[in-house]
């Protein structure tokens, strides 16, 4: 998206690289000062000598200059100015551009219609030297090609600014399916957040050039008195008092003015109200006599200020003077206690939000009232129609929509047919199932039903009825909207709504299928956001003013496209927010970090430096000092193997061993291993650890136990030696690592070939090898004899291993340690990057 | 304050109490003191301690002809008179004096050339009024000479203390009146010291038919150059932008020949003028001066005819 964006010099450039290069100059320069001294005798002296320059080229120390390069440059590299070159012009002029008049209520407080009219009159002009240009405004849906220029003086001169609200998204995505060939989009509109806030316009900018045209030049907006909103007085209320809400965009003065309702040209009711400076809204009550209430559906409020008001439309103010709420009743059966679980109660939340009056029932009972002016039917498998279809025949003041909803799991769509069917089909009675109703098991039989009944499809593609998310039927005689939905009105996965999109969902299905109040007022008056949403409203044009329009909030230059403007060249675009993604400033603020370390290392260099000036013996005593701190502070290296042994009575000799060791393997055994009457701490400090009894292990106290076994859990490797199968310790061990297993040693257990292949391990009696698993590890390992003293070769006479050699045993041996050092390293394959770093 | 080897006292410990005394003194016993100046009266004496040899153009009438009768040498007994003679003295206060710095002087264990002046000017001053001379003071800064209050070697004794109470720095209220040097070109005067470091070049505005000895005072950091930094810059206020390294000053005693050249330079000039040239430092000894302000060639034959 920035590929078309250059990057042109600007005085910030020019002022980061003077710095820099006299930032550098005087590095090299002033940096190191000599001490200076007086002596007065040189004046009477004429010496041949080398003056010493006032100013010394001095190298300066690496590193903070390598970081101060670096720094500048990147301040230089990020101080560029992004700009969009102009060279493009031919590609500009080729393109289909289409420009969008914005004419919401907001644009009205900068320019008169008819200087707009003149004004989009000369936008065009200048626009019109490319290959195809149209043009569209906002209070009409309509595509407009520039030979219909004529039109733009009845467009926006004649007609003016709209009540409405316009949403500058929306539109834009109107306009793209209705001429998705358009590559640049100029949109001629103030910066009002009301208008802007819904254009992610940097997405569209992969496809369409979005330009934005200012309208505002410099006038500063003050002020803007506006009615927020009118209560009319309910039924039960005593005093029949209306409530209004008056606001204004700004504060700091005071001003007053009257509010009175205007009925046919005649004024009733007439109050004042002041604002003192720093209220910005009032709420008042005013009482309005019966003759301007008289014949009338909707009463009109006008404001009066004689202090500067930026906005007129805003000051008049529409109001039903008899309107009721809609109402909403949603008959369902519930699953079960929990609400999640209950299908209609998202449904029920999401109509509350769309500010319906709901009312659930779990089935309909005869004498229940459906006064709703909408009601939503569940139809639950094996239910009969009567549970859940509403016996109306007739739309009455409230029956206007029904909804019929299919629960999940649904075997039968006969009920469910045969309910929407009676209401297609009415005046006619429906008596049980009809034919064509009958034996329909799936969706797909339910929609091509209700199709060839002639309902319409509501949703999913065009000419794929299947994929519909309703279909809706209005029937004439009975004046009922049906809407027999295919799916339940359930956020999941297998419908595709999620819990955001539900209320959205529901919204656009009214805009779709609008609720009308027939002779009753429903809700409030109209007060239309989006112009271009709600193109065939009835009242459009007498819409209340959005809230957002009137406040004249403002969305930041950053957040908008890049404006458009005419230069003597041509067409001059100017992004503000280039590149804004890329933002430089985390980068900026690094650098400086570094620019102030190494100053601040220079600085304490140079102190340290000045301190100790002269005095040679400093770097001797610092070098002997890091020299003396390495060697008594340093510890030796960690990395050894040695045995870790508690309990054995004498220590083993190792000399075979470790040379047996050594020549197998690269691993180096020490000749000494640690040994340790009882476990302790020191015991715990290595990663393996023999004992010699298991004795030793069952007579720990409770708090070493613990330790043990969090050794143990820390992957720690335990060997208990001379183990008969008795005592509990197994038992005790499994207590506190649960999710450990004791088993015995399996013939294709790591042990066993872990490097030598062993074929067995050798018995002790009918004793096994055993070992704890736990962590995906050996972790303790049981076995039966005093095998280390197999491996020294220091068996004594009663051992149990009587036939294992000492070959066998150090073969044993090996396996064991390479199992502690590495798991399982052939089944890891730890050493196959260097295999195949020696193959290569 | 450090003494100089074997724990000689040093001209920076110089008081105005130290005794100069001519060496004519010690044997010339004379009623009368009177002054320094050394008067021969022409007239025969038997006294052998006023005999000297002849010299070609001396009065016949002075022979000892006894004398020359038992050893054939022209022995010739004057009497001699001592008179009280006219002392000025001249104390350079120009800003090249007022260096050592006093903390670099104290670090060293020196004192600044100023000092070092008053010290001597005040010893003088003071030994001159204790043999009955006519003293007189002048500060000599810029193109003025102030006269400084002293009649008295109480006076003398009074200023030493005052000045050494504040560090040897001069006050307009301890001066009396300024004159413009020129006008000491007529001045007269038996002895003129002239003390000062020189760097202001040979004055031309002493009237050369007194005697006048310069006492040159330099600091012993500007005879001994071994004390400089290397890597420090030295710079003199006078000539900017000239900064010399250490190590360059240093460098095959550059420094040290280039005072030399100049202090044999400077001699030469004032010897062409006037007569007397004595050079002094803070690490000069005490009885050094002394010695050599006793010598009696310093105090003239003048009135010899």
């Amino acid at each position: 998206m920035f590929s078309e964006v250059s990057w042109t010099l600007g005085a910030a450039i020019f002022a980061v690289t003077g710095a820099t290069a006299a930032a550098i100059l005087l590095w090299f320069l002033l940096r190191q000062q000599k001490k200076r001294s007086l002596l007065p005798i040189l004046q009477v002296l004429e010496l041949q000598l080398k003056v010493v320059p006032k100013l010394r080229w001095t190298k300066p120390p690496l590193w903070p200059f390598v970081c101060f390069i670096i720094a500048a440059a990147a301040l230089t590299a990020y101080t560029l100015e992004p700009s969009e070159s102009l060279v493009k012009r031919e590609n500009l002029d080729l393109r289909y551009t289409h420009v969008v008049f914005d004419l919401s209520p907001s644009v009205a407080s900068y320019i008169t219609p008819a200087d707009y009219a003149h004004l989009a009159d000369d936008v065009l002009n200048r626009l019109d030297h490319k290959a195809k240009l149209s043009f569209s405004v906002s209070s009409s849906p309509e595509i407009f090609a520039i030979g219909q220029r004529d039109e733009l003086t009845k467009l926006i001169a004649q007609e003016g600014f709209h009540r409405a609200g316009f949403k500058v998204g929306a539109a834009v995505e109107q306009l793209l399916n209705l001429a998705p060939d358009i590559e640049h989009l100029v949109i001629v509109s103030d910066n009002d957040r009301a208008s802007w806030e819904d254009f992610n316009w940097a997405y569209l900018e992969k496809k369409v050039q979005v330009s934005w045209f200012p309208l505002q030049k410099e006038i500063i907006r003050s002020n803007n008195v506006f009615i927020d909103d009118v209560k009319a007085p309910t039924a039960s209320s005593l005093t029949q008092n209306w409530t209004v809400t008056i606001r204004r965009s700004s504060q700091g003065e005071a001003i007053k003015g009257t509010l009175s309702v205007d009925k046919g040209g005649k004024t009733y009711g007439e109050t004042p109200w002041s604002f003192d400076g720093t209220t910005s809204s009032i709420e008042m009550e005013v009482k309005l006599p019966k003759e301007a209430l008289a014949g009338q559906t909707n009463v009109l409020w006008v404001l009066k200020t004689d202090a500067k008001d930026d906005l007129i439309a805003d000051n008049t103010f529409r109001a039903w003077i008899n309107s009721h709420d809609r109402k909403a009743i949603l008959v369902s059966q519930p699953r079960g206690e929990m609400f999640l679980e209950d299908a209609f109660f998202h449904l029920k939340t999401s109509l509350d939000v769309l500010g319906f009056k709901t009312q659930r029932l779990d089935k309909i009972v005869p004498h229940n009232e459906l006064n709703g002016q909408l009601i939503v039917a569940e139809a639950k498998p094996t239910q009969p129609r009567s549970f859940f279809c509403p016996a109306i025949k007739k739309a009455n003041e409230f029956n206007r929509q029904i909804w019929l909803v299919p629960s999940e799991g649904m075997r039968d769509y006969g009920e469910l047919c045969a309910c929407a069917a009676s209401f297609i089909q009415a005046p006619k009675d429906i008596e049980g199932i009809p034919q064509y109703c009958e034996n329909l098991e799936t969706r797909d039989q339910y929609v091509s039903v209700l199709l060839s009944l002639g309902a319409l499809q509501l949703g999913g593609d065009v000419n794929s009825p299947l994929g519909a998310l309703a279909m809706q039927y209005l029937n004439k005689s009975s004046g009922i909207r049906l809407l027999a939905f295919s799916v339940p009105l359930t956020p999941s996965a297998t419908t595709g709504i999620s819990f955001g999109r539900m209320p959205l969902l529901l919204n656009s299905l009214f805009q779709v299928a609008p609720l009308e109040g027939g002779k009753f007022n429903f809700g409030k008056w109209p007060r239309i956001d989006n112009i271009s949403g709600v193109p065939n409203i009835e009242n459009l044009a007498l819409s209340n003013v959005p809230f957002l329009e009137s406040s004249f909030q403002t969305l930041p230059e950053t957040r908008m496209p890049p404006k458009l403007s005419f230069g003597e060249q041509g067409m001059i675009r100017q992004n503000v927010a280039a590149n804004r993604e890329k933002d430089a400033r985390p980068w900026i603020i690094t650098f400086l970090w570094i620019l102030a370390a190494a100053i601040w290392m220079e600085v304490m260099g140079n102190v340290i430096a000045r301190i100790f000036r002269g005095q040679k013996w400093v770097q001797r005593w610092f070098v002997g000092l890091l020299i003396a701190g390495a060697a008594f502070g340093g510890k030796p290296a960690e990395a050894q193997v040695k045995l870790n042994m508690v309990g054995y009575a004498k220590t083993p000799v190792l000399n075979t061993v470790r040379r047996d060791v050594a020549g197998r393997t690269s691993i180096e055994l020490l000749d000494l291993p640690k040994q340790n009457t009882q476990i302790n701490a020191d015991a715990l400090s290595e990663p393996w650890l023999w004992v010699a009894q298991p004795s030793l292990i069952e007579g720990l106290s409770r708090t070493d136990r613990a330790e043990l076994i969090a050794w143990l859990q820390r992957g720690g490797f335990l060997i208990v030696e001379n183990y008969k199968g008795a005592g509990d310790f197994r038992s005790k061990i499994f207590e506190a690592i649960p999710q450990g297993q004791w088993k015995l040693i399996p013939p294709d257990h790591e042990l066993m070939r872990s490097f030598h292949l062993l074929a067995s391990l050798p018995q002790c009696g009918d004793v096994g090898w055993e070992g704890f698993q736990f962590d995906q590890r050996l972790a303790i390992l049981l076995i039966p004899g005093d095998f280390l003293e197999s491996v020294t070769g220091q068996k004594g006479a009663a051992s149990c291993f009587a036939n294992l050699t000492q070959e066998g045993a150090t073969k044993i041996f090996i396996n064991l340690m390479m199992v502690v050092l590495t798991t399982d390293y052939k089944k890891d394959q730890v050493h196959l990057p260097e295999i195949l770093k020696r193959l290569r | 304050m450090s003494n100089g080897p074997i724990g000689t006292p040093l001209l920076k410990q110089l008081t105005p109490y130290h005794p100069i005394e001519p060496s004519h003194q010690k044997y010339v016993s004379v009623a009368r003191f009177h002054g320094t100046q050394k008067l021969n009266l022409m007239r025969p004496t038997r006294l052998p301690a006023n005999s000297r040899r002849y010299t070609h153009g001396d009065p016949v009438h002075l022979i000892d002809w006894r004398a020359y009768a038992r050893n054939e040498q022209l022995v010739i007994r004057e009497q001699n008179d001592e008179a009280s003679c006219k002392v000025l003295l001249f104390i350079d206060l120009n800003e090249s004096m007022d260096w050592p710095s006093s903390d670099e002087a104290k670090e060293r264990g020196i004192c600044s050339k100023q000092e070092l002046s008053w010290r001597m000017t005040l010893n003088l001053a003071y030994q001159f009024f204790k043999w009955g001379d006519q003293v007189k003071v002048y500060a000599v800064k810029g193109g003025q000479a102030h006269s400084i209050r002293m009649r008295s070697q109480v006076d003398a004794a009074i200023v030493f203390e005052k000045l050494q109470g504040k560090d040897f720095t001069l006050d307009q209220a301890d001066v009396l009146q300024a004159r413009p040097l020129k006008s000491f070109r007529e001045e007269s005067g038996d002895l003129v010291y002239w003390i000062s470091d020189g760097f202001q070049g040979v004055p031309d505005w002493l009237n050369p038919r007194s005697l006048v000895c310069w006492l040159q005072v330099l600091s012993s950091l500007e005879i001994d150059t071994k004390w400089l930094d290397p890597d420090s810059c030295y710079f003199e206020v006078q000539k900017q932008g000239q900064e010399f390294m250490g190590s360059a000053l240093l460098q095959s005693e550059n420094l040290h020949h280039a005072i030399q050249g100049w202090l044999h330079k400077i001699t030469e000039e004032w010897l062409a003028k006037y007569t007397h040239h004595l050079v002094f430092t803070d690490m000069t000894p005490i009885h050094q001066y002394i010695f050599a302000l006793e010598q009696p060639w310093l105090r003239g034959i003048r009135g010899r005819i």
